[in-house]
């Protein structure tokens, strides 16, 4: 039914070889993620499931989860669906097979390297993108050879016009690239660290510009433009409105790049970005829902496959997840809404919401239809594939709901204020003691998840063995000219569906406003500084600390953002401002609250109650989750180091003297000499011994950052 | 798995192209669904509008300063309210078994950590002895310290994070620790108050 003008016919197979490497990468991937994640659930549940090992520390394993699960098992997802369904929608092989195999090991290689700085503490600390300098170099080169393969396929494209599928996958395609570069613009102070040009509000607004799209055109994107082709040929039915795809599409591209700022509500960014990521996000509930109402209709008519088809069943559910969690966003952009359930579990629930259901069930669907597809067979056994179903929807509702009911808790505990004044539960451990049987229901809806998964391993790993052994390559017969849209008379979206270059540029322009209008003025932050409240900058020391802070990953257990609620400043102290973290390279403003806020913790507990809350916080407080930090007693300061990046932070325009960034180290090893003094005179008097070598450990270095948290504003 | 595309059902609203075998109709938009975007939409300009471009709606800082002043005010209240701490009334509690015990509990929990299991002195000063650095020896001096702590050397204040009776009785409780010698005293801080 193509329009088949343009010349003699062409015939080509499709390159599936690089389709089955991306389907097998995606399943070894997705289980190291899930099982990543499980061991991060049971730390949280059980301190001691981190081995005590430096490695396996839950500030290392959170970001080894993420990644893996976003860019491992959900990017290896992507770009299986993604290459399986742009050659039969474009009616051509890949535009080069030598850049298909560069991005798929270029890609593998990225994800091997991640597995091993992460948990050895080589980490930027910002969500999605700790990876080091040398690897986002990497991910940047691989994207654009994917990029490449992929605009040469649709420009040799013999099908003249885009399907709805394939506008997702370019939107995908260039905006991640915009995101990834912007907020990986970072000085490298060494072979695997760096700091990123921008600081503390300015770096808070670009990570979370950058953060919030992740989960938008790496998450969502690209998974709708599977779902548009998927669902209706698993189905083999038509897509319910084309005239919705096109609304919901420009829509969805153009709002979502606004709606960052809601992961800042409440903090002191700017009150209106703060405005705008809420009301942007409320925007996106309907479009959101146009792509869910065109998945689920599309059923229509066939309703009867959702009972009788395992493929249709993760395909239809995955959908219905996706309608949850877009409904679900926006309600937590919500400015009150969002002070309940900001820094607690409800976020993670409503993440795991999307990432197991919508993400997860529509990569499972995906593959038990493109499997036995690639390897020329039938699917060993639908009754398995039902039984994943089953079991991982257990797995899921556990999940979501334990963790629903977590955040609700633990926010109305941590809200509770009583009719004194006084907050009612004061101690912040007794509102984490509260949750932890919830972190087992959790662990347990983890675990059903991967016992569904392994069934799929298994299923898929028959259903090879019952390949035949020869493999037939599927081809086309197509005309080799079909494209030339400008001529064919065609009018309004239906023109630029055939026009990839306009199209692409028209994606690009869509999601620039946002970012541009959002980001500019931040840039230009003169005009929210107070210079009157303005504050020092780290010393040698506390840098060398804060450093530490940053590659242990603190940060995805503490925030340091005492937000202007009433609740947080009681517990907490006076609300933080912009001044005080406009140094901060990066913010760690955090996301999580899974230990109290440290904005302020400077001065609260003498140097020797960190010392041994960092050698075992349970010496202290004995409900605590934390993670013991033995090591750090061990471990030198990297004192060497420090006039380098000293002098990397004058050029990024910290306020210090030619004199501190020439000296740096050697105030750093005198101001180590000093707080080890005040250390060792606390232990004497305490009748404990003294650590060897306190003056060049690092522990010495983190007390001295942590002292200094939040002081660094008192005249 | 039905992958038999061409039994597509004939629809009026089916268009005439197609991709690897997928039709596309072309149902109108949803009523409710378009009414739900325009309605977030102005929605979102008048809030845009009240919250910010107008200035007519509190900016959160105005909202903090509003909502603390009421605390501050439950607060006043409650101090007023709040009867006197004296040193009899303090003294009756060190004779209450069940006033102590509690206090006991709530040493334990709380400090602990810092001051030794037994009260010997850790991080913070042995609370056995009779030298002290901050107070005089007396039951309404101890009640007073716990209560406001020495917040720049490390001594947490403790109102708020204690309810006012526990605290009374954690008082006691220490007070009842006096001249027990536990093993491994911390040295003597302060002043001697006899
Ligand atoms: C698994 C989550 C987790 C991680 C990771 C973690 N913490 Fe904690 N942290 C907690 C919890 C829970 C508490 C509250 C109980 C306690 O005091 O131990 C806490 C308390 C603290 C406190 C005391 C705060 C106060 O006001 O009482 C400090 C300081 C602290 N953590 C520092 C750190 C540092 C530094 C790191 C990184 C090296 C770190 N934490 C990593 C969970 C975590
Ligand atoms: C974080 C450690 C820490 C905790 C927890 C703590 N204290 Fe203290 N406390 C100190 C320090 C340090 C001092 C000494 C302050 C100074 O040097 O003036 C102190 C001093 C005191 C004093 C005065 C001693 C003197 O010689 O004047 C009393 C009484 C006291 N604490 C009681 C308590 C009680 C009761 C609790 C529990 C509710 C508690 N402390 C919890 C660290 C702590």
């Amino acid at each position: 039914m193509s329009e088949a003008t343009g010349g003699p016919l062409l015939n080509e197979t499709y390159d599936d070889k690089i389709v089955k490497a991306f389907t097998l990468a995606t399943l070894v991937f997705g289980l190291v993620a899930f099982i990543v994640g499980l061991l991060a659930a049971l730390q949280l549940a059980y301190w001691p499931f981190n081995f005590n090992l430096e490695w396996l520390t839950f500030g290392r394993i959170r970001p080894l989860h993420t990644n893996a699960a976003i860019f491992a098992f959900a990017g290896n997802a992507i770009f299986a669906g993604i290459y399986h369904s742009s050659q039969r929608l474009l009616k051509t092989r890949m535009f080069n097979d030598t850049l298909s195999w560069a991005h798929f090991w270029g890609w593998q290689a990225i994800i091997l390297a991640a597995a091993i700085s992460l948990p050895l503490g080589f980490s930027q600390s910002k969500e999605y993108a700790e990876l080091e300098w040398p690897i986002d170099i990497a991910i940047t080169v691989v994207w654009v050879i994917f990029a490449v393969n992929f605009f040469g396929t649709l420009i040799r494209r013999r099908e003249k016009h885009m399907y709805v599928a394939i506008w997702f996958y370019i939107a995908t395609i260039i905006t991640v690239a915009v995101l990834h570069i912007f907020n990986s613009l970072e000085v490298p102070v060494g072979m695997m660290q760096s700091y990123p040009v921008w600081a503390g509000i300015q770096d808070a607004l670009v990570q979370w510009w950058y953060g919030h799209n992740a989960v938008a055109f790496f998450l969502t994107t690209p998974f709708l433009g599977l779902m548009y082709y998927y669902v209706p040929k698993a189905s083999g039915r038509p897509i319910y409105s084309y005239r919705l795809s096109i609304i919901h599409f420009w829509a969805l591209v153009f709002i979502y790049i606004w709606a960052g700022p809601h992961h800042l509500l409440n903090t002191a960014l700017p009150d209106w970005a703060q405005t705008l990521g809420m009301v942007f996000s409320l925007m996106l509930w309907a479009p959101s829902w146009g792509g869910m109402i065109n998945g689920l209709l599309t059923l229509r008519g066939a309703w009867h496959l959702l009972r009788t088809d395992p493929i249709v069943k993760f395909l239809i559910t995955a959908v219905t997840f996706y309608g949850m969690s877009t409904f679900e966003g926006p309600l937590l952009s919500i400015k009150s809404v969002s002070s309940l359930a900001h820094y607690t579990d409800w976020i993670i629930g409503h993440v795991h919401g999307g990432a197991l259901g919508w993400n997860g069930f529509l990569t499972f669907g995906m593959l038990y239809f493109l499997i036995p597809k690639l390897w020329n067979t039938k699917l060993y056994s639908m009754k398995l594939a039902t039984t994943h179903f089953w079991i991982g929807l257990t797995g899921i509702l556990l999940y979501y709901i334990s963790m629903m009911a977590s955040g609700l808790t633990q926010g109305l505990m941590w809200q509770a204020i009583n009719d004194k004044g006084q907050l009612i539960y004061p101690d912040f451990v007794q509102t984490v003691t509260e949750i932890v049987p919830l972190y087992w229901v959790r662990a347990a809806g983890g675990l059903l998840f991967i016992a569904g998964f392994l069934i799929m391993l298994y299923n898929v790993y028959m259903t090879i063995q019952s390949a035949p052994a020869e493999e037939k390559a599927e081809a086309v017969t197509a005309p080799v000219h079909p494209k030339d849209g400008r001529h064919t008379g065609d009018g309004g979206h239906r023109k630029l569906e055939g026009m990839v270059i306009t199209f692409s540029i028209l994606s690009f322009l869509a999601i620039a406003v946002g970012s541009v209008i959002e980001i500019y003025p931040t840039l230009s932050l003169h005009k929210y500084i107070d210079k009157n409240a303005m504050v020092e900058p780290w010393t040698p020391l506390e840098q060398a600390g804060r450093d530490i802070y940053v590659k242990e990953g603190c940060y995805v257990c503490h925030s340091q953002m005492i937000r202007k609620l009433p609740f947080d400043v009681i517990r907490f102290g006076e609300a933080s401002t912009i001044e005080e973290s406009i140094y901060n390279r990066p913010f760690q403003w955090g996301s999580k609250r899974t230990g109290p806020d440290l904005a302020r913790v400077g001065g609260k507990y003498p140097h020797l109650w960190h010392l041994r809350h960092m050698n075992n916080p349970r010496d202290l407080v004995e409900a605590s989750l934390m993670p013991r930090y033995p090591w750090l007693e061990k471990k030198k300061i990297d004192f060497y180091s420090l006039r380098r990046k000293f002098s990397v932070m004058q050029s990024l325009g910290v306020p210090y003297g030619d004199e501190t960034v020439a000296n740096a180290d050697k105030i750093a090893e005198e101001e180590a000499i000093t707080l080890a003094a005040e250390l060792t005179k606390e232990i004497q008097a305490a009748g404990g011994s003294v650590p060897e070598n306190l003056e060049r450990t690092q522990i010495t270095a983190l007390i001295a950052y942590l002292q200094a948290l939040g002081q660094k504003g008192k005249k | 798995m039905n992958d038999d595309n061409k039994t597509t059902p004939s629809d009026p609203l089916l268009l005439n192209h197609e991709y690897d075998g997928i039709r596309e109709l072309d149902y109108p938009l949803p009523g409710w669904w378009l009414t739900t975007f325009f309605i977030t939409i102005i929605f979102g300009i008048i809030y845009w509008i009240h919250y910010d471009l107008s200035g007519a709606g509190p900016t959160l800082s105005q909202e903090l300063e509003k909502d603390m002043a009421q605390i501050e005010s439950l607060r006043n209240k409650a101090a007023a309210d709040a009867p006197q701490v004296t040193e009899e009334a303090l003294a009756a509690l060190v004779q209450n078994s069940d006033a102590v015990t509690k206090g006991q509990a709530e040493y334990m929990a709380k400090c602990a950590a810092c001051h030794g299991n037994a009260g010997e002195g850790l991080i913070g000063p042995n609370l056995t002895d009779k030298y002290w650095k901050n107070t005089d020896g007396t039951l309404v001096g101890m009640h007073k310290i716990v209560v406001h702590g020495v917040v720049e050397k490390g001594m947490p204040a403790w109102k708020g994070l204690i309810p006012d009776n526990l605290i009374k009785n954690v008082a006691a409780y220490i007070h009842s620790l006096q001249g027990s010698n536990p093993p491994n005293a911390k040295g003597a801080e302060g002043t001697l108050y006899e």
